[in-house]
């Protein structure tokens, strides 16, 4: 009788029984579909303004005028980053992240533009999003029909006639557990899953096999995330001689995990693993730009060295006599030094980043609620990696683009007329303009090891509290 | 009466401070409190520490260029950098705002300056997403959470043990007693409020001024509404875990959705793809000058600069006056777009402002971020006095990139300088 269906059974009939959680259900609903209409709204908002400017900039720059290569190279290219087809469903750091980026010679631009610049700071008490709802709410709503569960059946008495009547322990937690994941799974996830076969429905075309499977992943991600919370709430409720214990044991929980840690673990990471600012950084590169050469200066020691170097590859005395324009062979040789300065420097800082954001990644292992929000952003493409990996690919296409209109000067533009002989548009236009590569699940779930490995963690370990514990309920 | 009421209120009182619940909620609320305010301290004293660079950096970049560029002043103005700084306030560390979002060290060229307003400032984009845990975080966000661990069983736990049946048959009035539990409690978080807030003014080295007083009394009074919300919600006289679940609800509405609704309403309605097309207008504008006749090119700068139009412009070669005055044109264009950007952006702090009205959580902040000078209004502010000063220096050698190519040492002196207070800057006039 007391089998473990029986007693998931009896546990839905609990919950639809109880008013409150049927009101929780409605409001978090309404907040659900809510979230979904701003989020699908604003992310095909946002993505038609981003097309409409990167089409004029595409526009502009396939009819531009026949130029002077280096013109062409400091006209540059702009490049507007486009959401993620999954934004929609969580934002992670969209609105902190820039969305303009401008590629030229010579420089490496700043990723400019994000939406938190542009806000009064009313985003920094959190954004509301499906995501957030089905992070922080929905546990809540977990503890809420879960943390009398076991500790009420203490306090009436039921628990002890129960145990006598030889359901064992385990059954018992295990039954529970069950109870109230496949409840809230059956309401949330079951709603997730209708609000993404909507989404889709409707704008077919951002269901990539790639967006599929980041999709699948999700959902799959906050079903563990729930039973993990159902878990923890059954035996929070097994261990404490009242509901009400149960309860602000459980929220206390919560705040600490869902609000102060997440908090404190940034803060900490950043006065562990300090981080410079953009004129430090700066002032760094040009140290060090410094130690090696400056190709504007006529007496400047190393590019003396390469010019003589030059001469002699060629046996000429002279840069006239080279078979090519010197300018655009110095250029490009500007061009590699103060790219490869950037790139080390560069690396050095996302290294700083990476240490400060590892502290969240290893307190995955004791706050679930850090282990689902690192893999959500990531899993639905808006973590830092997924940024960064967005720089990456502009600046690889910028140092290219800028070599080649360098090649065309060196081997194109005579020398007397360095400056103003203008070449044949057509040269320009053949060039491909910048292409994002998109990634799929496996490159997004590769930048979260660590946290994948808490995930793990959850799993081992509850599936040996199954195996292991629960050998009894202390009443 | 009023001996027996003080007699009660230290029975209460003892009670309180006995509770081991409590102890741990001050114990962990003032342990934090310390913690955001040196947290506050040390990212500002960052920010101060890059800001005290700026004047050596300059002078050091200046005094090479000038010496590398000294017979051409086109590779100079060029090449040099002019640095600018948004000091942060005094109460910047109580209430960082946008301040870790902003750039505070924007350096710009006398190149077409839209393109060079927004450059970012370097940052962990995980840390301005986590946010920063200073004091107006503790005062918005965790206080509110106190007085409800606190009180949400206050009454109720006593009716669910049967106390409250013997309370009751005491000659005193039960909405006495109630008012008594919560005045203990509410004197308590005011009094934890009261010592950060003096530590605050102590180790950030805040002024003692009327900014201090208003800060008081909004948090006496945020902290009165929430005590007020708590005692409303126990006269329902519901069990202690439905208040429990109920106020951690309503905690959730006013502290974490009704701020990102209106953040989501004032992004929706106050759109700004003025972003992107003023740094796509500019950067066109420009370079299609290069195409055009020289001094069709350069009429718009002739209309404001027509003092120049007596120096000739050579066709088909470069020319200092032409080439400055296309990034002058270029800024001209994108004006336009660049105002409505600016007007919408205070347009979005006049909303968010009337909002907060109804939101106490974020009339507490906004006008946290208001005395700290660290929202839009200060970075639109800083921002403004940019554009200024750009204006300022281009002005300053437009003369000798006419004239010729050259600058005499002289003239120097009398070289612009920044003024580092952004709102000083627009208010006051001029030395």
């Amino acid at each position: 009788m007391n089998s473990i269906k029986n007693i998931i059974a009896v546990e839905w009939k609990n919950i639809i029984r109880t008013k409150t959680a049927m009101v929780l259900i409605g409001v978090f609903a309404v907040l659900l579909l809510f979230s979904a209409f701003i989020g699908i709204e604003n992310k095909v908002e946002q993505n038609s303004i981003r097309h409409k400017y990167q089409e004029q900039v595409h526009d502009h720059y396939v009819n531009q005028p026949d130029r002077n290569p280096h013109r062409v190279s400091h006209y540059g290219y702009l490049v507007f980053r486009e959401r993620p087809a999954l934004s929609f469903f969580e934002f992670g750091i969209e609105s902190f992240a820039g969305n303009s980026i401008f590629l030229e010679a010579h420089r490496q631009n700043t990723v400019n533009l994000s939406e938190a610049g542009f806000s009064n700071g009313m985003l920094r008490f959190g954004e509301l999003s499906m995501a957030l709802i089905l992070q922080l709410l929905v546990p809540l709503f977990i503890f809420f029909i879960g943390y009398g569960t076991l500790a009420d059946l203490k306090s009436n008495g039921v628990l002890k006639i129960m145990l006598a009547q030889g359901v064992s322990a385990k059954k018992l937690i295990l039954g529970k557990t069950l109870g109230i994941f496949s409840f809230t799974t059956a309401v949330f996830i079951g709603a997730l899953l209708l609000i993404f076969t909507i989404a889709f429905a409707v704008y077919p075309e951002e269901l990539t096999a790639a967006v599929l499977m980041r999709s699948i992943f999700a959902v799959g991600l906050y079903t563990a995330y729930f039973f993990i919370c159902s878990w923890v709430t059954v035996l929070i409720s097994a261990k404490s001689s009242r509901g009400g214990t149960a309860l602000i044991s459980l929220i206390v929980m919560w705040m600490l995990c869902g609000i102060i840690l997440p908090k404190m673990a940034q803060n900490v990471g950043q006065v562990i693993f300090p981080s410079i600012s953009k004129l430090e950084f700066e002032t760094h590169i040009a140290e060090d730009l410094e130690q090696i050469g400056d190709s504007h200066d006529p007496e400047d020691a190393y590019y003396n060295t390469f010019k003589a170097e030059t001469l002699a590859e060629y046996g000429v005395d002279d840069v006239k006599d080279l078979p090519f324009n010197y300018v655009g062979h110095l250029m490009a040789e500007g061009e590699r030094i103060t790219t490869q300065l950037y790139r080390a420097h560069f690396d050095e800082l996302i290294d700083t980043y990476d240490k400060q954001n590892s502290i969240a990644a290893y307190l995955s292992f004791v706050d679930p609620y850090l282990m689902l929000r690192n893999l959500s952003m990531a899993v639905t493409g808006t973590d830092m990696a997924h940024y960064l990996d967005f720089q990456k690919q502009t600046e690889a296409y910028r140092y290219e683009q800028t070599q080649y209109f360098n090649e065309l000067h060196k081997n194109e533009i005579e020398a007397e007329q360095s400056g103003t002989q203008r070449l044949d548009n057509s040269r320009f236009k053949e060039r491909e303009t910048f292409q994002y590569t998109k990634r799929g699940l496996f490159w997004a779930l590769s930048n979260q090891l660590t946290t994948l490995l808490a995930l793990l963690f959850w799993v081992i370990l509850i599936g040996l509290s199954f195996s292991f514990g629960f050998k009894k309920i202390n009443l | 009466m009023n001996t027996a009421f003080f007699r009660l209120f230290a029975i209460e009182y003892k009670r309180f401070a006995r509770n081991p619940i409590s102890i741990l909620g001050f114990a962990v609320v003032f342990t934090i409190g310390v913690y955001a305010i040196f947290h506050g301290k040390n990212t500002i004293a960052q920010q101060k520490e890059t800001i005290e660079t700026i004047a050596g950096i300059q002078k050091e970049e200046l005094d090479k260029n000038k010496k590398f560029f000294s017979d051409d002043l086109s590779h100079f103005t060029y090449y040099q950098f002019y640095y600018t700084q948004n000091e942060p306030s005094k109460w910047a560390a109580f209430s960082i705002g946008q301040r870790d979002v902003n750039n505070y060290s924007l350096k710009v060229r006398i190149l077409a300056v839209e393109g060079q307003l927004y450059d970012t400032e370097l940052a962990n984009p995980m840390t301005l997403l986590s946010g920063n845990l200073d004091l107006s975080f503790l005062f918005v966000v965790l206080i509110p959470l106190l007085i409800i661990s606190l009180c949400f069983n206050l009454i109720s736990s006593e009716r669910e043990s049967g106390v409250w049946a013997v309370v009751a048959s005491q000659p005193y009035s039960l909405s006495k007693i109630i008012f008594l539990k919560f005045s203990v409690r509410f004197l308590a978080v005011l009094g934890l409020s009261l010592l950060l807030l003096l530590a605050a003014l102590w180790l950030l080295e805040l002024p003692f001024d009327a900014d201090f007083g208003l800060v008081f009394v909004l948090i006496l009074g945020y902290e009165l509404f929430w005590f007020g919300l708590v005692n409303a919600l126990t006269l329902l006289k519901k069990n202690s875990n439905y208040n429990a679940v109920m106020l951690l609800g309503v905690w959730l509405f006013l502290v974490v959705l009704l701020p990102s609704l209106g953040n989501v309403l004032i992004n929706r309605f106050i759109a700004i793809p003025e972003a992107f097309s003023t740094t796509v207008t500019q950067r066109e504008a420009y370079h299609e000058k290069w195409d055009m006749p020289r001094r069709e090119a350069m009429e718009p700068f002739y209309d404001a600069y027509p003092q120049y139009r007596q120096f000739s412009i050579p066709e088909d070669i470069y020319s200092n006056g032409w080439y400055y005055a296309m990034q002058y044109v270029a800024d001209k264009a994108a004006e336009k777009d660049s105002k409505l950007l600016f007007e919408k952006l205070k347009r979005r702090q006049v909303v968010s402002k009337k909002l907060s009205y109804f939101i106490p959580s974020l009339l507490l902040q906004n006008t946290f971020n208001s005395i700290a000078e660290t929202d839009l209004k200060d970075h639109i502010n800083y921002l403004e006095s940019v554009k200024k000063y750009h204006k300022e220096i281009s002005e300053f050698f437009y003369p000798y990139l006419f004239k010729g190519n050259s600058i005499d040492e002289r003239a120097w002196e009398d070289f612009p300088e920044f003024e580092s207070d952004s709102n000083e800057a627009l208010s006051t006039t001029p030395k």
